[in-house]
């Protein structure tokens, strides 16, 4: 009977504390709910990953297994919801097609890239100045020097797995898994290209990059960069030069950086970015360079104009192993982040706990100046309801923010 | 705000008398041996309980839960809800009649809503009742009184607050140990933070309207 009661009194307590985690006393819920709006975003949207967005020429681009494309507009007209996504036809595999699965999309200079492939072997890189005409281009054979040390069946021509678009130039990502030493998986090579406007070169001085995948690469300007940074999950480069030969391993200028898993990286509003999975978020400012940390996976950051101070940082979160919880983003000043519900909001809380807050941020995309523009945020909304979309819109007046994200 | 020690208590009560009458039971059917039972008709007025002390009864409910209103103390301001949809509810209580037709007992009960943006609400109030009953054969009647704390989930926060629920039913005896029929409760359902957070209090109100089916032990 005693034990009985142990084990009652132990459950009680055990279930008095869930309770108590589960209350969240700053977050107001009649008013959330009296605030929400109703969202109208298109079907191509629902439920579907928005890996990034971005502009060429009068049109905006989101990439989802699909390129889609639609005229500029702001999150406040009216119109906004009538203006359709058309999909992108793209040259995948010889054939202006729509039956394509995108793999990655970038903007470098006024020029579209997109990788795109109809199965998992044949794979296309394709480039379009005005969203309707693509030329193919070829990648590159697989590396000289580890073509001893692979299987037989390299393919003929490397498999792309990601594009990055820094200081005006296109890298893109490639790997090979070696599995002549066994295994089914074997061991992952990474490598990374960049495209010369003819062929492709290897990103030099990028060392010990063998087996970790490739976080990102950036640059201080996309007009003219004078430091570019190139980052693996355990490796940071820094260089002027966009081939990366004069670039040496800045990794130790980030407090304790060395010892984490680098998620993604971020040059936003003069200064470069580094985030990780368990919550730092690093910035190239002060000596030793600064350390703010949050309690979730941080993916990218950008910067926006804003009232008072006159811009803020953004940072995107991510779940992983550790953190299920509720995604969304940081907002505020670097070394004052505080998450999206909290009364700073970009847009209204009601409308960001109903969109944003609850799903992984892939990216952020903000097309305008300090007195005008349109910010999208890129989400991955998962299937748990329709009225989650991939991409959302809330505009700036030089002012103030638009009241809201409106799904696309 | 946080009613643990009240939870307990009422999901003891809740369970306790279906521990008891078990016990009583078998004891019944070992002192007893089996009779033929006679054929069951629902009783008449006369026959019927008039809900005595020492009685018992379960209960269980399912129906709509109708959002009504939103009362923001700060700021004076109403809101009717609209943002929720029309939801369920369901519940599950125990009573025990302490004099003729007064009852005391507990209900712990569910309901959700969703929204127009997409998430829903879902509150679970648990809470301590009192009720009046009487009866017009085969028609029976109540009145009821909860409070209670009730936890609340909304776009994956939480919320634990006080709760009240007040309404009636009235039932048809469909047989001797069966009721069933039609209740209305409105739901009070405050949501009351505190300092420094005290501006995002609110009122909130539903209407429950569900069909009920008691089960008189």
């Amino acid at each position: 009977m005693r034990t009985t009661r142990r084990a009652f009194a132990i459950s009680l307590c055990v279930a008095a504390a869930f309770l108590a985690a589960s209350c969240n006393n700053d977050y107001a819920v009649y008013q959330n709910v009296a605030k929400e709006q109703k969202q109208n975003g298109q079907a191509i949207f629902q439920e579907t990953i928005c890996k990034n967005a971005f502009r060429l020429n009068s049109d905006y681009y989101a990439a989802t297994s699909k390129l889609y494309c639609s005229p500029i507009h702001l999150s406040t007209d009216t119109t906004a919801n009538d203006i359709a996504w058309t999909l992108v036809p793209i040259n995948c595999l010889g054939n202006l097609s729509s039956s394509y699965t995108l793999r990655a999309a970038v903007v470098v200079g006024g020029t579209i890239y997109a990788l795109t492939g109809n199965d998992s072997s044949s794979v296309a890189l394709s480039s379009s100045t005005d969203g309707s005409t693509w030329t193919s281009i070829t990648t590159p054979s697989p590396p000289r020097q580890l073509s001893s040390n692979l299987a037989s069946n390299i393919p003929s021509s490397f498999a792309f797995d990601a594009l990055y678009s820094a200081g005006g130039h296109l890298y893109a990502e490639a790997n090979l898994y070696d599995t002549s030493s066994g295994g089914a998986v074997g061991t992952p090579y990474y490598y990374l290209y960049f495209y010369t406007g003819t062929g492709w070169e290897q990103v030099s001085n990028f060392q010990n990059i063998n087996n970790s995948p490739i976080r990102g690469v950036v640059a201080n300007s996309d007009t003219s960069p004078t430091n570019f940074y190139f980052a693996s999950e355990g490796q940071l480069y820094s260089g002027s030069l966009m081939d990366g030969s004069n670039a040496s391993s800045i990794i130790n200028n980030f407090s304790s950086l060395s010892t984490h898993e680098i998620w993604a990286i971020s040059y936003t509003g003069g200064h470069f970015y580094v985030s990780t999975p368990d919550g730092n978020l690093y910035q190239d400012s002060g000596n030793p360079y600064q350390v703010d940390s949050a309690s979730r996976p941080l993916t990218k950051v950008i910067s926006v104009p804003y009232s008072s101070p006159s811009s803020i940082i953004l940072v995107g979160t991510d779940t992983n192993n550790v953190n299920t919880a509720a995604c969304g983003y940081y907002e505020g000043t670097f070394g004052s982040l505080a998450l999206g519900s909290s009364s700073q909001d970009i847009s209204s809380s009601a409308v960001y706990s109903t969109t944003v807050s609850v799903f992984p941020v892939q990216n952020f995309f903000y097309d305008g100046s300090a007195s005008s523009g349109n910010l999208f945020v890129c989400i991955a909304p998962g299937y748990l309801s329709t009225s989650y979309y991939g991409l959302y819109e809330v505009s700036w007046n030089g002012t103030s923010w638009s009241n809201g994200w409106e799904a696309q | 705000m946080k009613p643990f020690g009240a939870a307990a208590i009422a999901v003891a009560l809740l369970f306790m008398p279906i521990t008891a009458l078990s016990g009583e039971d078998q004891q019944a059917s070992k002192a007893a041996p089996p009779a033929e039972a006679p054929a069951e008709t629902v009783p008449s007025d006369a026959q019927a309980s008039p809900f005595l002390p020492g009685e018992q009864t379960i209960g269980l409910s399912v129906g709509l839960q109708i959002p009504a209103f939103a009362y923001f103390p700060t700021y004076a301001t109403y809101n009717n809800l609209s943002n929720l949809y029309l939801g369920g509810s369901f519940s599950f209580s125990y009573q025990y009649f302490i004099e003729r037709g007064l009852a005391i007992g507990g209900t712990i009960a569910g309901s959700f809503n969703n929204t127009i943006g997409g998430n829903s609400i879902f509150t679970a109030p648990l809470g301590f009742t009192t009720s009046y009953w009487w009866s017009a054969m085969p028609l029976e009647f109540s009145v009821l009184a909860e409070a209670g704390g009730y936890l609340s989930r909304y776009a994956g926060d939480g919320m634990l607050g006080l709760f009240a629920k007040a309404g009636g039913g009235a039932y048809w005896r469909i047989a001797p140990s069966w009721s069933v029929g039609l209740q209305a409760y409105f739901w009070f359902v405050p949501e009351l933070h505190t300092d420094p957070y005290t501006s995002l209090d609110a009122l909130a109100g539903y209407v429950e309207t569900s069909l009920g089916a008691v089960y008189h032990l």
